[in-house]
């Protein structure tokens, strides 16, 4: 029997060891470096093709880009529709795909550990993403912006001293936020629909992330919330494709720009967003 | 009434997770501490009529419940399939998270307590510290751990442990004995890569298990030690080798005894289960949560403490019926 | 053998890059959001702690008091809370309490109690009040009934009884499972990080959105969680063979660490 305070000892001496032997402690980018055989370019298509099946990672609990309905078990959305018009470019049928569920935590690590082929789920496109996994070109250029229930003092982000504002921990959306309002309160929650659970809870005075995922939760109840404070940020929305598979990288963005000539990316648009947002756009560029 | 007069022994005097068995070997009693008085139970009754009139009917009165009578409702708690009906989550992944990480963890448990009670000064340590850590951690913890820490370890050792591995056993060992260590290497990523495609399942079950077989090995010791001495001796003098005397006399006689114990932990780590939602889990609560979620319609009031509700009962009641199980089996061996 | 370059080559990524650079940096530079992460862990898991041991007095006096209805209503809370996840409690008091018009945000003088702190803590109180309650039953339920009948015939009136006879001895026997509850709770109280309670779990998960160097942070998590829940430990055995060292003996011989 070895008594408790050597435990102790020995419990952080095998912490510390099992940390020096088994964790990257890499500042960005990650281990996956040009350096390793497995990041070599490789042709993935044909792997796609003999598959069968194109393997996307999407939001499930995202309204308008990625919701699983629960009545008709089909996630509904614009990122979904985006990753079927993929799957039928490439395989032929658009039932040709498997969407698996990604959060903003195991996005990347899906990409880079090969578990999907392409991640379509609102992913800003930043220099830190760009150095971990390739990102396509703009398929939605989206802008960070406010929710506040109607009639509240909050115009815009000035006003947001001393209000608690909720958003989602780590997100792009919380880092914007807490440059532009520093003297602002944060209740920092783990997905957009608790946040606006919380907003409209009043457990918080306002929330913010991009303006369109904020429109898809006004549209819930149009009479009782409205946006404030314009686009006070630029998020583009790209593709994430795993560094190396430069072929699908090339198809997903010839297919995106075939998509925006086309009209087929205004069809998924006016299908999707414009309910919402009431306006016409074009295909960012 | 499992759980009004007769009291619980578990075996396993430890702090287990979220749901702390109780250590008190309380004597069976019949009848109330104290003598019955008319006007107390009246007065009893009373309350509870009240309690019943003004907070259980209006709730159940003014709750939105329709979305309950809609088959699709439950078939998405059940198991959320996707359009082809292939399950992704549930009621089906809680059930299958929590039985499988019992099932590794028995068995990484009975390790561990073999470990344990090891003359071995070097096993005796490592599964004391494993054993001593894990239970001074919070299962939330562990799991997130896992969570985050996995990818980087897979990426780690893809990137750097098998090619830098791979190229030394070349460079140093030859043909022979250095493609040997190559294929190891190459073959243990897979393992590796494994519990990655597996996730967030893999993860899940992994993070319980790191927990509980820690709980598991306290089990098993405390089953293996109960068993008398006497017995041993007894088993020795007869002549019996010593993995017979444990085989054949004191595993049996242990693992009976444990049975109820492993019962209780599974309750535990079926509730646990609702942890891994936080990672991305799609199993019961978050199924729960994703459905009210969804379910935030213009004019419709939300169903936020229904749905709660409703998945609280499952859990209830498949964590109730495992502890009248796993109480009968304890008075079953208490006779 | 593995010679030193070679192994140095498979570190090097473990070892910061840049000078100036090193293990646990943004644990020592973000400092200060830790402690606070485990002030509040503490303070939470105080009134927590006060919760749950009134809820389970409360509750463990109904269970053993002549009154059937009493009994339902103690029956049915202590089974409800033990056999649900806490996580869904603390959900069901944070996103659902307001819908019924429950406001938990509490502005007492100075002082401020945040919605998620309010339901973080009654959440927490409320589970483990449950685990209380059973304990403390079982401890007044252990002793023998041939006392309370011998106190009541001596002429003691039942609180008298209570607190001249069955309490004392209770106590011994429920001080150490109540140290467990306790200690199990304050791990329990990392789970509130998810309704946003700023304790440890939240600060870390903060600074590892900032830093993504996971696995100083994580190992310094740990060992502040060890650091608190170890003490417990120990106390927990003092206090076992404090007042009962002939059950902590058998435990022992048992081989079980309570």
């Amino acid at each position: 029997m070895i008594k408790p305070h050597s435990s102790l000892a020995a419990a952080l001496t095998a912490l510390c060891l099992a940390a020096s032997a088994a964790f990257a402690q890499t500042p960005t980018p990650a281990p996956s470096a040009s350096s390793t055989p497995s990041v070599e370019n490789k042709d993935v298509i044909p792997e796609i093709k003999t598959r069968g099946k194109l393997i996307v990672g999407c939001k499930y609990d995202v309204r308008l880009f990625g919701l699983n309905n629960p009545m008709t078990h089909r996630v509904e959305g614009f990122d979904a529709d985006l990753g079927r018009a993929m799957a039928k470019a490439l395989l032929g049928d658009e039932k040709k795909i498997e969407l698996v569920e990604t959060v903003s935590a195991n996005r990347i690590p899906f990409l880079t550990e090969n578990k999907v082929d392409i991640v379509i789920s609102t992913m800003t496109i930043t220099e830190d993403r760009k150095k971990q996994i390739d990102m396509s070109d703009v398929y939605y250029m989206a802008g960070q912006s406010l929710l506040v229930p109607k009639g509240s003092p909050i115009h815009s982000v000035k006003d947001l001293d001393g209000k608690i504002v909720t958003t989602v921990q780590g997100s792009t959306s919380e880092k914007n936020i807490q440059a532009a309002a520093p003297n602002a309160k944060f209740n920092l929650l783990k997905s957009y629909s608790e946040c606006f659970t919380a907003l409209g809870n009043k457990q918080a005075d306002a929330m913010t992330t991009d303006d369109i995922i904020l429109l898809g939760f006004k549209a819930t109840a149009p009479d009782k919330y409205e946006l404030v404070g314009g686009q006070f940020t630029q998020e583009p929305y790209g593709i994430g494709v795993r560094k190396g598979h430069e072929d699908l990288l090339k198809f997903v963005n010839d297919e995106l720009a075939k998509m925006k000539a086309d009209g087929r990316w205004k069809a998924l648009y006016d299908k999707h967003l414009k309910p919402v947002s009431g306006q016409s756009i074009e295909p960012p560029q | 009434m499992p759980s009004s007069d007769s009291e619980v022994r578990t075996i396993s005097d430890s702090s287990s997770g979220t749901n702390p068995p109780l250590v008190l070997p309380a004597p069976r009693r019949r009848g109330p501490l104290v003598t019955p008085n008319r006007v107390f139970n009246l007065l009893g009754w009373l309350i509870l009529a009240l309690i019943v009139v003004f907070l259980v009917i209006p709730a159940a009165r003014h709750g939105n419940w329709e979305p309950f009578g809609d088959a699709n409702t439950w078939h998405y708690l059940w198991d959320t399939p996707d359009e082809n009906g292939k399950p992704q989550g549930g009621l089906v992944y809680t059930l299958y998270v929590g039985i499988a990480a019992c099932l590794i963890s028995t068995a990484v448990g009975f390790v561990f307590a073999l470990g344990r009670s090891s003359n071995n000064r070097f096993f005796h340590g490592f599964c004391s510290v494993y054993i001593e850590l894990m239970r001074a951690l919070p299962s939330y913890l562990i799991i997130f751990y896992v969570f985050i820490g996995l990818p980087k370890f897979a990426s780690f050792y893809n990137s750097v442990v098998w090619p830098g591995a791979a190229a030394w056993a070349r460079a140093h060992l030859g043909a022979g004995l250095g493609g040997a260590v190559e294929f190891l290497v190459e073959k243990f990523s897979y393992v590796v890569n494994f519990a990655f495609q597996w996730q967030p399942p893999g993860f899940a079950i992994m993070g319980l298990s790191l927990y509980t077989s820690a709980v598991m090995a306290e089990i098993f010791r405390a089953g293996i030690l109960s068993i008398e001495k006497g017995q041993l001796e007894a088993a020795y003098s007869l002549g019996l080798k010593p993995h017979h005397t444990i085989i054949n006399i004191i595993l049996p006689q242990a693992l009976r005894r444990m049975v109820p114990a492993i019962v209780s932990q599974l309750i535990t780590l079926i509730k646990d289960t609702s942890l891994a939602s936080i990672i991305a889990l799609q199993e019961l609560t978050r199924a729960g949560k994703q459905f009210y979620e969804f379910y935030l319609e213009p004019g419709k009031p939300p169903i936020v403490l229904e749905t709660l509700f409703v998945v609280a009962a499952i859990y209830f009641v498949i964590c109730y019926a495992l502890s009248i199980i796993s109480q009968r089996l304890e008075m079953k061996q208490g006779r | 053998m593995l010679t030193l370059p070679a192994l140095a080559n498979l570190l090097t990524p473990l070892l910061a890059a840049d000078a100036g650079d090193y293990f646990g940096k943004s644990v020592i530079e973000n400092l200060p959001l830790f402690l606070h992460g485990i002030g509040m862990t503490l303070t939470i898991s105080f009134w927590a702690a006060l919760i749950s041991f009134v809820v389970g007095l409360v509750v463990a006096l109904l269970r053993v008091t002549p009154s059937g209805g009493l009994k339902i209503v103690a029956v049915a809370f202590t089974e409800f809370f033990r056999n649900t996840p806490l996580l869904v409690q603390v959900y069901a008091f944070y996103f659902g309490l307001p819908k019924l018009g429950v406001n938990l945000h509490l502005q007492l003088g100075p002082f401020e109690v945040s919605d998620s702190f309010a339901a973080g803590t009654l959440g927490l109180g409320l589970y483990t009040g449950a685990y209380v309650a059973e304990a403390l039953r079982a401890g007044l339920l252990a002793v023998p009934k041939g006392q309370t009948e011998a106190a009541r015939s001596l002429g003691l009136s039942l609180l008298q009884t209570l607190r001249l006879v069955v309490v004392p001895q209770a106590v011994r026997l429920v001080l150490p499972p109540l140290g467990n509850l306790y200690s199990a709770m304050l791990k329990n109280s990392a789970i509130l990080s998810a309704v946003g309670v700023a304790d440890l779990m939240y600060q870390a998960d903060y600074v590892n959105n900032r830093s993504f160097r996971t696995f100083e942070i994580f190992s310094a998590v740990a060992l502040f969680y060890l650091m608190l829940t170890l003490p417990l430990g120990f106390l927990v055995n003092w206090l076992e063979n404090k007042f009962n060292p002939l059950r902590a003996r058998r435990l022992r011989l048992r081989g079980a660490r309570v």
